[in-house]
Protein backbone atom coordinates (compact mmCIF):
# COMPACT_ATOMS: atom_id res chain seq x y z
CA UNK A 1 0.00 0.00 0.00
CA UNK A 2 1.93 3.75 -1.24
CA UNK A 3 1.45 6.35 0.88
CA UNK A 4 -1.28 7.95 -1.06
CA UNK A 5 -3.40 4.79 -0.52
CA UNK A 6 -2.77 4.97 3.10
CA UNK A 7 -4.27 8.33 2.74
CA UNK A 8 -7.03 7.39 0.99
CA UNK A 9 -7.69 4.46 3.01
CA UNK A 10 -7.94 6.50 6.16
CA UNK A 11 -10.31 9.04 4.64
CA UNK A 12 -13.00 6.42 3.93
CA UNK A 13 -12.38 4.65 7.78
CA UNK A 14 -12.85 8.09 9.22
CA UNK A 15 -15.91 9.24 7.02
CA UNK A 16 -17.61 5.69 7.86
CA UNK A 17 -16.85 6.24 11.59
CA UNK A 18 -18.21 9.74 11.52
CA UNK A 19 -21.35 8.65 9.79
CA UNK A 20 -21.47 5.52 12.33
CA UNK A 21 -21.34 7.79 15.15
CA UNK A 22 -24.01 10.09 13.76
CA UNK A 23 -26.10 6.60 12.58
CA UNK A 24 -25.46 5.24 16.45
CA UNK A 25 -27.30 8.90 18.10
CA UNK A 26 -29.62 9.22 15.29
CA UNK A 27 -30.92 5.62 16.23
CA UNK A 28 -31.04 6.09 19.32
CA UNK A 29 -33.43 9.16 19.23
CA UNK A 30 -35.13 6.46 17.10
CA UNK A 31 -35.77 4.52 19.80
CA UNK A 32 -36.34 7.17 22.52
CA UNK A 33 -39.17 8.21 20.05
CA UNK A 34 -40.55 4.96 19.27
CA UNK A 35 -41.12 4.49 23.07
CA UNK A 36 -43.06 7.50 23.18
CA UNK A 37 -45.22 6.54 20.65
CA UNK A 38 -46.08 2.83 22.14
CA UNK A 39 -47.40 5.59 25.24
CA UNK A 40 -49.53 7.53 23.11
CA UNK A 41 -53.38 6.21 23.68
CA UNK A 42 -56.09 6.20 21.22
CA UNK A 43 -59.63 5.20 22.21
CA UNK A 44 -62.62 5.72 20.05
CA UNK A 45 -65.36 6.67 22.10
CA UNK A 46 -69.21 7.80 20.84
CA UNK A 47 -70.18 7.65 17.24
CA UNK A 48 -73.37 10.45 16.99
CA UNK A 49 -75.60 10.52 14.22
CA UNK A 50 -76.88 14.11 13.89
CA UNK A 51 -80.31 14.41 13.47
CA UNK A 52 -80.21 16.15 10.00
CA UNK A 53 -78.43 12.93 8.85
CA UNK A 54 -75.94 15.55 7.29
CA UNK A 55 -73.11 14.53 9.58
CA UNK A 56 -71.53 11.93 12.14
CA UNK A 57 -69.76 13.26 15.46
CA UNK A 58 -66.63 10.60 16.44
CA UNK A 59 -65.63 11.03 19.78
CA UNK A 60 -62.28 10.39 20.30
CA UNK A 61 -60.11 10.09 23.35
CA UNK A 62 -56.30 10.94 23.34
CA UNK A 63 -53.46 10.56 25.95
CA UNK A 64 -50.15 10.29 26.55
CA UNK A 65 -48.63 7.56 29.54
CA UNK A 66 -45.07 8.58 28.90
CA UNK A 67 -43.01 11.54 30.50
CA UNK A 68 -42.38 13.25 27.03
CA UNK A 69 -45.25 15.98 26.02
CA UNK A 70 -46.81 15.37 22.77
CA UNK A 71 -49.01 17.55 20.38
CA UNK A 72 -51.23 15.96 18.37
CA UNK A 73 -51.24 17.77 14.68
CA UNK A 74 -54.18 16.31 12.79
CA UNK A 75 -56.25 13.84 13.22
CA UNK A 76 -58.23 12.15 9.88
CA UNK A 77 -61.21 9.62 10.05
CA UNK A 78 -63.48 7.87 7.69
CA UNK A 79 -66.81 6.22 9.16
CA UNK A 80 -68.05 3.05 7.66
CA UNK A 81 -71.09 1.82 8.98
CA UNK A 82 -71.51 -2.00 8.63
CA UNK A 83 -69.13 -1.68 6.44
CA UNK A 84 -70.37 0.54 3.79
CA UNK A 85 -68.51 3.97 3.90
CA UNK A 86 -71.16 6.91 5.02
CA UNK A 87 -68.46 10.00 6.30
CA UNK A 88 -65.64 11.55 6.53
CA UNK A 89 -63.79 14.04 8.66
CA UNK A 90 -60.78 15.68 10.05
CA UNK A 91 -59.72 17.64 13.06
CA UNK A 92 -56.83 20.24 12.28
CA UNK A 93 -57.85 22.82 14.89
CA UNK A 94 -54.50 23.95 15.99
CA UNK A 95 -52.27 21.85 18.17
CA UNK A 96 -53.95 19.39 20.90
CA UNK A 97 -51.01 19.33 23.77
CA UNK A 98 -50.41 16.32 25.86
CA UNK A 99 -48.82 16.67 28.70
CA UNK A 100 -47.26 13.58 30.32
CA UNK A 101 -49.98 11.73 32.05
CA UNK A 102 -52.52 13.53 30.44
CA UNK A 103 -56.00 12.36 28.13
CA UNK A 104 -58.24 14.71 26.46
CA UNK A 105 -61.68 13.79 25.10
CA UNK A 106 -61.99 15.16 20.76
CA UNK A 107 -65.20 15.88 18.82
CA UNK A 108 -64.21 15.56 14.79
CA UNK A 109 -67.28 16.48 12.78
CA UNK A 110 -67.74 13.99 10.00
CA UNK A 111 -70.21 15.08 7.07
CA UNK A 112 -71.99 12.57 4.84
CA UNK A 113 -71.38 13.10 1.07
CA UNK A 114 -74.09 13.31 -1.33
CA UNK A 115 -73.28 9.94 -2.86
CA UNK A 116 -73.17 7.61 0.63
CA UNK A 117 -76.08 9.05 1.76
CA UNK A 118 -78.74 6.34 0.77
CA UNK A 119 -76.33 3.58 1.85
CA UNK A 120 -76.40 5.73 5.49
CA UNK A 121 -80.17 5.71 5.30
CA UNK A 122 -80.56 2.29 4.44
CA UNK A 123 -78.18 1.42 7.52
CA UNK A 124 -79.64 3.21 9.60
CA UNK A 125 -82.88 2.38 9.01
CA UNK A 126 -81.90 -1.55 9.08
CA UNK A 127 -81.11 -1.81 13.07
CA UNK A 128 -78.16 -1.92 15.25
CA UNK A 129 -75.07 -0.82 13.61
CA UNK A 130 -71.50 -1.55 13.82
CA UNK A 131 -69.68 1.91 12.99
CA UNK A 132 -65.94 1.44 11.93
CA UNK A 133 -63.96 4.55 12.15
CA UNK A 134 -60.15 4.69 10.74
CA UNK A 135 -57.99 7.07 9.93
CA UNK A 136 -54.32 8.77 10.96
CA UNK A 137 -52.95 10.46 13.28
CA UNK A 138 -50.16 12.97 12.85
CA UNK A 139 -48.24 13.52 16.43
CA UNK A 140 -45.34 15.26 17.49
CA UNK A 141 -43.07 14.35 19.95
CA UNK A 142 -41.25 17.11 21.74
CA UNK A 143 -37.42 16.89 20.90
CA UNK A 144 -37.84 14.01 19.81
CA UNK A 145 -39.41 13.44 16.44
CA UNK A 146 -41.08 16.25 13.96
CA UNK A 147 -44.01 14.54 13.18
CA UNK A 148 -44.92 11.05 12.09
CA UNK A 149 -48.33 9.71 10.76
CA UNK A 150 -49.91 6.91 12.99
CA UNK A 151 -52.67 4.72 11.36
CA UNK A 152 -55.48 3.33 13.68
CA UNK A 153 -58.66 1.38 13.17
CA UNK A 154 -61.12 1.03 15.90
CA UNK A 155 -65.05 -0.23 16.01
CA UNK A 156 -67.98 0.64 18.06
CA UNK A 157 -71.07 -1.42 18.34
CA UNK A 158 -74.78 0.52 18.35
CA UNK A 159 -76.63 -0.72 21.28
CA UNK B 1 5.35 -18.00 -8.14
CA UNK B 2 1.75 -18.87 -7.97
CA UNK B 3 1.60 -19.16 -4.22
CA UNK B 4 2.90 -15.54 -4.20
CA UNK B 5 -0.16 -14.69 -6.72
CA UNK B 6 -2.80 -16.70 -5.20
CA UNK B 7 -1.52 -15.12 -1.80
CA UNK B 8 -1.54 -11.49 -3.68
CA UNK B 9 -5.29 -12.51 -5.09
CA UNK B 10 -6.48 -13.17 -1.63
CA UNK B 11 -5.12 -10.10 -0.15
CA UNK B 12 -7.19 -7.91 -2.91
CA UNK B 13 -9.78 -9.82 -2.12
CA UNK B 14 -10.02 -8.99 1.48
CA UNK B 15 -8.49 -5.34 0.74
CA UNK B 16 -12.04 -5.31 -1.93
CA UNK B 17 -14.09 -6.21 0.93
CA UNK B 18 -13.19 -4.12 3.33
CA UNK B 19 -13.52 -1.36 0.77
CA UNK B 20 -16.90 -2.13 -0.17
CA UNK B 21 -18.27 -2.52 3.35
CA UNK B 22 -16.78 0.94 4.55
CA UNK B 23 -17.99 2.52 1.17
CA UNK B 24 -21.58 0.73 1.86
CA UNK B 25 -21.43 1.88 5.47
CA UNK B 26 -20.85 5.47 4.54
CA UNK B 27 -23.93 5.54 1.67
CA UNK B 28 -26.33 3.86 4.25
CA UNK B 29 -24.97 6.32 6.94
CA UNK B 30 -25.60 9.21 4.70
CA UNK B 31 -28.70 8.31 3.81
CA UNK B 32 -30.00 7.39 7.24
CA UNK B 33 -29.66 11.14 8.82
CA UNK B 34 -31.36 12.54 5.32
CA UNK B 35 -34.21 10.49 5.48
CA UNK B 36 -34.90 11.91 9.02
CA UNK B 37 -35.99 15.15 7.29
CA UNK B 38 -38.03 13.54 4.50
CA UNK B 39 -40.97 15.69 3.46
CA UNK B 40 -42.40 18.44 0.84
CA UNK B 41 -39.42 20.34 1.81
CA UNK B 42 -37.03 18.25 1.25
CA UNK B 43 -34.89 19.59 -1.69
CA UNK B 44 -34.14 22.78 0.13
CA UNK B 45 -32.89 20.99 3.27
CA UNK B 46 -28.92 20.68 3.62
CA UNK B 47 -28.71 17.15 4.77
CA UNK B 48 -30.11 16.34 1.24
CA UNK B 49 -27.33 17.96 -0.68
CA UNK B 50 -24.48 16.78 2.38
CA UNK B 51 -25.63 13.08 1.62
CA UNK B 52 -25.59 13.77 -2.05
CA UNK B 53 -22.41 14.93 -2.24
CA UNK B 54 -21.40 12.82 0.35
CA UNK B 55 -22.18 9.80 -1.55
CA UNK B 56 -20.21 11.24 -4.85
CA UNK B 57 -17.02 11.90 -2.59
CA UNK B 58 -17.44 7.80 -1.57
CA UNK B 59 -17.59 6.96 -5.13
CA UNK B 60 -14.40 9.38 -6.00
CA UNK B 61 -12.60 8.18 -3.49
CA UNK B 62 -13.52 4.15 -4.56
CA UNK B 63 -11.82 5.17 -7.62
CA UNK B 64 -8.73 6.65 -6.53
CA UNK B 65 -7.91 3.27 -4.27
CA UNK B 66 -8.87 1.11 -7.02
CA UNK B 67 -8.15 3.17 -10.53
CA UNK B 68 -8.85 0.19 -12.36
CA UNK B 69 -11.80 0.51 -13.88
CA UNK B 70 -13.77 -2.62 -14.34
CA UNK B 71 -13.10 -3.38 -10.71
CA UNK B 72 -14.13 0.26 -9.43
CA UNK B 73 -17.53 -0.22 -11.47
CA UNK B 74 -17.80 -3.83 -9.59
CA UNK B 75 -17.19 -1.95 -6.30
CA UNK B 76 -19.12 0.92 -6.53
CA UNK B 77 -22.52 -1.70 -7.60
CA UNK B 78 -20.89 -3.92 -4.36
CA UNK B 79 -21.08 -0.93 -2.22
CA UNK B 80 -24.58 0.10 -3.24
CA UNK B 81 -25.60 -3.30 -2.04
CA UNK B 82 -24.07 -3.33 1.06
CA UNK B 83 -25.50 -0.11 1.66
CA UNK B 84 -29.22 -1.37 0.77
CA UNK B 85 -28.00 -4.64 3.52
CA UNK B 86 -26.77 -2.02 6.42
CA UNK B 87 -30.03 0.07 5.80
CA UNK B 88 -31.97 -2.96 6.22
CA UNK B 89 -29.88 -4.15 9.77
CA UNK B 90 -30.63 -0.83 10.82
CA UNK B 91 -34.20 -0.59 10.08
CA UNK B 92 -34.78 -4.24 11.56
CA UNK B 93 -32.46 -3.41 14.88
CA UNK B 94 -35.05 -1.10 16.35
CA UNK B 95 -37.70 -3.87 16.03
CA UNK B 96 -36.27 -5.04 19.88
CA UNK B 97 -36.72 -1.73 21.33
CA UNK B 98 -40.22 -0.85 20.99
CA UNK B 99 -41.77 -4.29 19.12
CA UNK B 100 -45.73 -3.17 17.83
CA UNK B 101 -44.63 0.35 16.89
CA UNK B 102 -40.79 -0.23 15.45
CA UNK B 103 -42.45 -3.56 12.85
CA UNK B 104 -45.28 -1.11 11.83
CA UNK B 105 -42.77 1.73 10.99
CA UNK B 106 -40.22 -0.44 9.84
CA UNK B 107 -42.56 -2.05 7.20
CA UNK B 108 -43.25 1.51 5.88
CA UNK B 109 -40.28 2.09 6.03
CA UNK B 110 -38.18 -0.47 4.31
CA UNK B 111 -39.51 0.54 1.06
CA UNK B 112 -36.82 3.01 1.07
CA UNK B 113 -33.83 0.90 0.99
CA UNK B 114 -35.41 0.80 -2.78
CA UNK B 115 -33.90 4.42 -3.00
CA UNK B 116 -30.97 3.60 -0.76
CA UNK B 117 -29.68 1.23 -3.73
CA UNK B 118 -30.54 3.62 -6.43
CA UNK B 119 -28.83 6.09 -5.04
CA UNK B 120 -25.87 4.83 -3.71
CA UNK B 121 -24.96 3.09 -7.12
CA UNK B 122 -26.38 6.60 -9.10
CA UNK B 123 -23.86 8.50 -7.17
CA UNK B 124 -21.46 6.04 -6.17
CA UNK B 125 -21.07 5.77 -10.18
CA UNK B 126 -20.77 9.56 -10.65
CA UNK B 127 -17.84 9.96 -8.23
CA UNK B 128 -16.64 7.08 -9.63
CA UNK B 129 -16.62 8.48 -12.85
CA UNK B 130 -15.07 11.82 -11.61
CA UNK B 131 -12.60 9.92 -9.71
CA UNK B 132 -11.59 8.48 -12.70
CA UNK B 133 -11.06 12.03 -13.96
CA UNK B 134 -8.68 12.72 -12.07
CA UNK B 135 -6.72 9.37 -12.07
CA UNK B 136 -6.29 10.15 -15.93
CA UNK B 137 -5.71 13.85 -15.01
CA UNK B 138 -2.85 12.54 -12.63
CA UNK B 139 -1.42 10.33 -15.31
CA UNK B 140 -1.17 12.74 -17.81
CA UNK B 141 0.94 15.16 -15.29
CA UNK B 142 2.92 12.09 -14.44
CA UNK B 143 1.67 12.18 -10.57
Amino acid sequence: MSRADRLLFGVLVIAALVVGTNVVVGAAGWGRSWHAYEEFVLELTTVEVQPDLDGVAVGIRVGNRSNVPMQVIRITTAVQANGHSVAAGRLTSGDVSLVGGSQQELVIPNDVLLPNRPAFEEQLAAGPIRWTVSGQVELHVDGLAKSTLIPYRGFIDEQ
Amino acid sequence: MSSDLSAARVRSRGRIAVEVLLAGWVHCGLFASAASSLGPMALVQPSYWIAALGSIGVGVLLALLVIELRLLVVEVVLAAIAATAFYGLLLVSAIPGAPSFAVRLTNFALVQMVPVFFLSLFLGLIGALVGTMINSSARGYEL
